[in-house]
């Protein structure tokens, strides 16, 4: 299984939706509070190449805190940096031209980017100013912002069919669901007690939701009844920095959490947790499922190694 | 993303999961196709919905859930009863709006009751009001009036100057508390200052007064001090003198006891030392007596000898009565332990005692 070491602390990994061995790793130095960044786009070992490689890397100011490939061009990656900024880059330009777009309008940490897998143009970034924007690659600044939040957002989601829907997690302990045609957000759903640090939609049914918070639980809701959760999936240590949704299987999702372990889940199952992987050795901080290899997962953690394995592999073996 | 944007536009599959989802890519063009073909017909599920689908099963669908991402249920009277009051609480006013939208938020609350509520309960905040409405520029009326527009386009309205105020109350806080600090610092500064002044002009005065009283006082009334009673300074004073005097009482008996015992010691070595002589001559005499009787040849040398002997014994036995005679003297000087150390030194005069020899070397 490819293990790939990284010189800085893992942030962010995201697999290629274009290409299935390539994966794109954000990583920042001493552990994202200060320092450098670099990303990573890493190409897995296939008959040509036995071990995994580098395809290419960029070197950031600032740490990277997340990053997002473009649905519209293969060789675009979005990148939200810990000084506010979106950068974009493009992996057919030499490092030297990259990137080829830098967006400054967060007057805080930017932590999370994701593309639009519907209309393939616009993309969203969540910041810790409270904010969340949506911008286009050919504007030079946001389209619009979408401020109610009263704490960090920490992550926001498209909504995999609706083309305008999307969802933003917070700190002030709320879930927002967002049309961009409305002025303001259309939901509130008060998910959990703690901050919410990440959230995704289920690829199969559209009215799912996922919530991954830092009270160690992720709760499945329905928007159409969101007083109370479909189920809450307990089994972590401690806060669950993140959770995604497979694209393969409906009631199958991956979290990763500051207990160091990923966990597999199925909540459509009595007993939820339907794999543990303990390979990390610090914090795990980024867990992604491939689309395009049903059942390859990839990890990455603060103790600088990407994982990339089969789901029911050990990540470690070789 | 392959999989993803392989989903048919078609609503009623949002409501319904849709199985078939590992797609060959030709249905990807398709799926892309009429995508492109009907945006329009997209924004229709979310507002009341156009019958622009094919079967009427779906209008309805579409009538009753305009948009499943909305809140479809009425406002709970309850709850805005609640909100009201919460709104209404002395210090929930002193708040920013944005921490009390927070909180409602987070008990549950839609934002029609939330907004609902804030129309109900009077804003106290007419400088928050009246910027926000100003900055809206649907209403430039005064803060009494509440805005009858649309509740959604108040909101981002709203939010956006109640954070910007937010920003800008919490800004001014942040001045203030520097100036609270400035002006604490002067504060502090000035009562120093006033201290040192006070002490300057009335506590100095009043030491040397006080002091030259106390040189009056001992000069002029010395023998009032004495027939009067006694302060508190002299009783220690008398008491300290008669604590040393009780030192220095025991200090001499124990003193007293010490030369006491010295000589005693020195009686007893001196009757030993006696003894000793008395031992030697004995033993001279006896050996004299044996050479003679033996060695009636060699009767000058032990004559030599012996008193050479003698004389070497006495001056040994004299040597060994200084080196302990000072070991006395040192011993005395410590007067922690004067009967311990009697014994060591009696130790060594018994060996002395028993080996005169070893005085020899």
């Amino acid at each position: 299984m490819p293990v790939f070491k990284t010189p800085f602390n893992g942030y962010s990994v995201k697999f290629s939706p274009f290409y299935e061995s390539r994966l794109a790793v954000a990583t920042a130095q001493n552990f994202g509070i200060l320092g450098n960044g670099r990303i990573h786009v890493l190409d897995l070992p296939s008959s040509t190449s036995p071990q995994i490689s580098e395809l290419a890397s960029f070197d950031t100011a600032d740490g990277v805190y997340d990053l997002a490939w473009s649905e519209s061009h293969d060789s675009l990656l979005v990148a939200a940096i810990a000084d506010g900024s979106i950068k974009i880059y493009d992996l057919s330009l030499p490092p030297t031209s990259n990137p080829i777009r830098s967006f400054l309008e967060h007057s805080r940490e930017a932590h999370s980017a994701d593309y639009n897998p519907v209309r393939r143009d616009s993309f969203l970034s969540a910041s810790w100013d409270d904010s969340v924007k949506l911008w286009t690659l050919d504007r030079p600044t946001s389209v619009r912002t979408f401020k109610e939040h009263a704490y960090c957002v920490y992550s926001a989601v498209w909504n995999p069919r609706h083309a305008d829907v999307f969802a933003s997690a917070s700190g002030d302990c709320t879930l927002r669901v967002w049309d961009v045609r409305e002025p303001g957000s259309t939901m509130i759903i008060p998910a959990h007690d703690f901050e919410i640090l990440s959230c995704d939609w289920n690829k199969y049914d559209d009215c799912c939701i996922a919530t991954a918070s830092v009270d160690k639980t992720i709760k499945v809701w329905d928007v159409r009844s969101y007083r109370v959760p479909i189920s809450v999936l307990s089994g972590h240590g401690y806060a669950v920095r993140k959770v995604r949704f497979s694209p393969h299987r409906q009631g199958l999702m991956v979290s990763c959490s500051y207990d160091m372990t990923v966990c597999l889940w199925d909540y459509m199952l009595e007993d939820a947790l339907v794999g543990r992987y303990d390979h990390h050795t610090e914090f795990a901080v980024g867990v992604d499922m491939s689309v395009l290899v049903e059942g390859l997962l990839a990890s990455t953690g603060w103790d600088e190694f990407v994982y990339v394995w089969q789901n029911g592999t050990d990540p470690r073996a070789f | 993303m392959a999989t993803q944007s392989a989903a048919p536009p078609n609503p009623t599959d949002g409501n319904q999961p849709n199985p078939e989802l590992a797609q060959p890519t030709n249905q990807d063009q398709q799926a892309s196709g009429a995508e492109a073909s009907n945006p329009k017909s997209t924004p229709s599920l979310f507002v009341n919905s156009e019958p622009m689908r094919e079967s009427g099963a779906e209008a309805s669908n579409l009538k009753s859930t305009p948009s499943v991402f909305v809140n479809s249920e009425p406002m709970r009277e309850e709850q805005v009863q609640n909100a009201v009051k919460f709104l209404s609480h002395p210090k929930v006013r002193g708040s920013p709006v944005i921490f009390r939208r927070s909180f409602l938020e987070k008990k549950g609350l839609t934002k029609e009751e939330i907004d609902e509520a804030f129309r109900r309960v009077p804003d106290p905040q007419p400088s928050v009001q009246s910027t926000s409405f100003n900055q809206d520029g649907q209403v430039n009326s005064s803060s009494s009036i509440q805005p009858q527009a649309p509740v959604q386009t108040l909101q981002p309205a709203a939010a956006a100057p109640t954070a910007a105020i937010s920003s800008v109350g919490t800004s001014t806080r942040f001045r203030f508390h520097w100036s609270h600090a400035i002006l604490a610092v002067g504060l502090l500064a000035v009562s120093g200052a006033g201290t040192a002044v006070v002490v300057k002009n009335a506590i100095l005065p009043r030491l040397k007064s006080w002091i030259r009283k106390v040189v009056s006082e001992e000069g002029n009334d010395l023998a009032e001090k004495k027939d009067s009673k006694p302060s508190l300074a002299e009783e220690a004073a008398a008491a300290a003198k008669a604590a040393a005097a009780a030192a220095a009482d025991v200090a001499k008996a124990s003193q007293e006891m010490l030369r006491s015992r010295n000589d005693e010691k020195r009686f007893f070595e001196e009757f030993t030392n006696l003894l000793d002589v008395q031992v030697q001559e004995m033993k001279s005499m006896s050996s004299a007596i044996n050479k003679l009787e033996g060695q009636t040849n060699t009767q000058g040398k032990a004559s030599f000898v012996d008193p050479e002997d003698h004389r070497v014994t006495i001056s040994s036995s004299k040597q060994s009565y200084v080196h302990h005679k000072a070991d006395y003297d040192s011993r005395s000087v410590r007067s922690s332990s004067p009967p311990t150390s009697a014994e060591p030194s009696t130790a060594p005069h018994p060996k002395s005692y028993m080996d005169p020899e070893t005085f020899y070397h």
